[in-house]
């Protein structure tokens, strides 16, 4: 009798749990709300990756930056991305002081990159799928092209709205007047942003 | 083009070579025509610093782009610095002057960005050693190339362990320059044929602007940074004696390096001991 009764608790319970956790909002592939959004460092990554010696893929991150995204198909979108350079981070201090340096990316002298976008190409979905605009790089400032996969967009568990996506472009840094050791760290860098963003 | 190859042309076999010809052109004892020595100097450091650093745009965008127009207004420097009745007050002023603006040249960024009274005091520090040593080779006597090839070395290792291979070329490369006017003093059969005293201070203005940058943007530490220059100091007065030989030569540049080792030691210690690099 007490081990049935164990057992029909037991059972409840779970049962509970799990209805209560299929009740829990998930976020659903759609295509975002247009509207205003500001871009979530906490679950934002801004990436690169570049040739070591011809041999291999380096890789990093850079760990502070803000920016914000205006989603208007047919009308006025913009994105604007702004990354301080002094944040790279390749794991390892003596490169991340490397690459701070005069060598690469002078952070004393260029302390902030920043991407403002002219044009943001939307597919019959209304859907981003290409984004253009000026890259600011090592007192540089040149054309860039990203193109655009949507992720997912929906409702947070804390009543808020996101939508999320992931960019990429290759670019080369002589371009930028980051000319120095081309031989042994390449001269194409591919970027790839992966963006979370709350609709504001 | 192997970039070891590049890095072994850029930094010491072009300025090397250039300077070994122009030192035979240029070089000359006394005040009168020192001037050529330090256009020689210049000539000889120019080619491997633009390969290095790449030609700068007008106005330079950044702070390195100057070093080079710095070098060419050193000269401008030297002349003034010669003229007659030039004395010890005058040459204060002049210097003080000239790399009080070379400073603020390469420091806009930072001072843009970045100002603060610690800035700018450690900034005033600079200046006073940097007008220190340009007054101890403005001395008339004495051998000026040995101890600052030596010392350009030195700062050439210390920035390539602390962080800036660029830096360690640029120096190394200006040692190179340096070290074949040192080489061609002491293979010359003629007596007291130095880098004249004025010229020397082409290749301190060069120096202060390179180590500048090495300290400020590239983050080399202070440390080794003084025991250099503590060690260069010892070279300057060291070599002010008349002395010729191998074994001179040997036991003062000895004498000069102790500090300096002990400067790279401690940042060999203390840096980073991952496999990077």
């Amino acid at each position: 009798m007490k081990q049935m009764k164990a057992i029909t608790v037991y059972t409840l319970v779970t049962l509970l749990f799990v209805w209560g956790g299929l009740s829990v909002p998930t976020v659903e592939a759609e295509t975002a709300a247009a509207g205003t959004y500001k871009i979530d460092p906490e679950h934002s990554f801004v990436l690169f990756s570049v040739s070591h010696l011809g041999i291999s893929i380096s890789a990093g991150r850079f760990n502070d930056f803000e920016g914000n995204i205006i989603l208007a198909p047919g009308k006025n979108s913009k994105v604007e991305l702004t990354v301080k350079t002094a944040s790279v981070d390749t794991y390892i201090e003596k490169r991340d002081k490397h690459l701070r340096g005069p060598d690469f990316l002078d952070t004393k002298q260029f302390p902030i990159m920043r991407f403002v976008s002219s044009k943001v190409e939307y597919n019959a979905a209304g859907e981003p799928v290409k984004l253009t605009g000026e890259l600011f790089l090592h007192g540089k400032t040149n054309t860039v092209s990203f193109t655009v996969k949507p992720i997912g967009a929906g409702k947070d568990p804390w009543g808020g709205y996101r939508a999320g996506y992931q960019a990429n472009t290759v670019i080369k840094r002589s371009d930028f007047g980051m000319k120095y050791m081309l031989g042994g760290v390449g001269d194409e860098i591919d970027i790839t942003l992966n963006i979370e963003a709350i609709k504001q | 083009m192997n970039m070891q190859l590049e890095l072994i042309l850029s930094s010491l076999l072009l300025p090397l070579v250039l300077s070994l010809i122009l030192a035979s052109l240029t070089g000359h004892r006394g005040r009168k025509g020192g001037w050529k020595s330090g256009l020689g100097l210049l000539l000889a450091y120019l080619p491997s610093y633009l390969w290095i650093a790449g030609i700068p745009s007008l106005p330079p965008a950044r702070a390195l782009g100057w070093i080079g127009f710095i070098g060419i207004g050193s000269l401008a420097v030297m002349a003034v610095i010669n003229l007659p009745k030039s004395g010890p007050g005058k040459r204060l002023i002049v210097l003080v002057s000239a790399f009080s603006a070379s400073i603020i040249l390469l420091s806009l960024p930072i001072l843009r960005y970045g100002f603060s009274l610690l800035l700018a005091a450690e900034l005033a520090v600079f200046l006073a050693v940097w007008v220190g040593l340009g007054l101890l080779v403005l001395q008339p006597t004495g051998n000026k190339s040995v101890p600052l090839s030596i010392t350009g070395a030195g700062f050439a290792l210390a920035a390539a362990l602390g962080g800036s291979l660029l830096i360690g070329q640029l120096t190394g490369a200006l040692a190179a320059a340096l070290g074949g006017f040192a080489l061609h003093e002491l293979i010359s059969r003629k007596e007291r044929l130095t880098l004249n005293a004025e010229a020397s201070l082409v290749s301190v203005s060069l120096l202060g602007c390179i180590v500048l940058v090495g300290w400020q943007y590239a983050e080399i530490p202070s440390l080794p940074l003084i025991s250099i220059f503590v060690g260069s100091v010892a070279g300057l007065f060291m070599f002010k004696r008349h002395g010729r030989g191998w074994r001179f030569i040997s036991l003062n540049v000895l004498a000069m390096s102790i500090p300096m080792f002990f400067g790279l030691v401690w940042m060999v210690m203390t840096s980073d001991s991952s496999g990077y690099y």
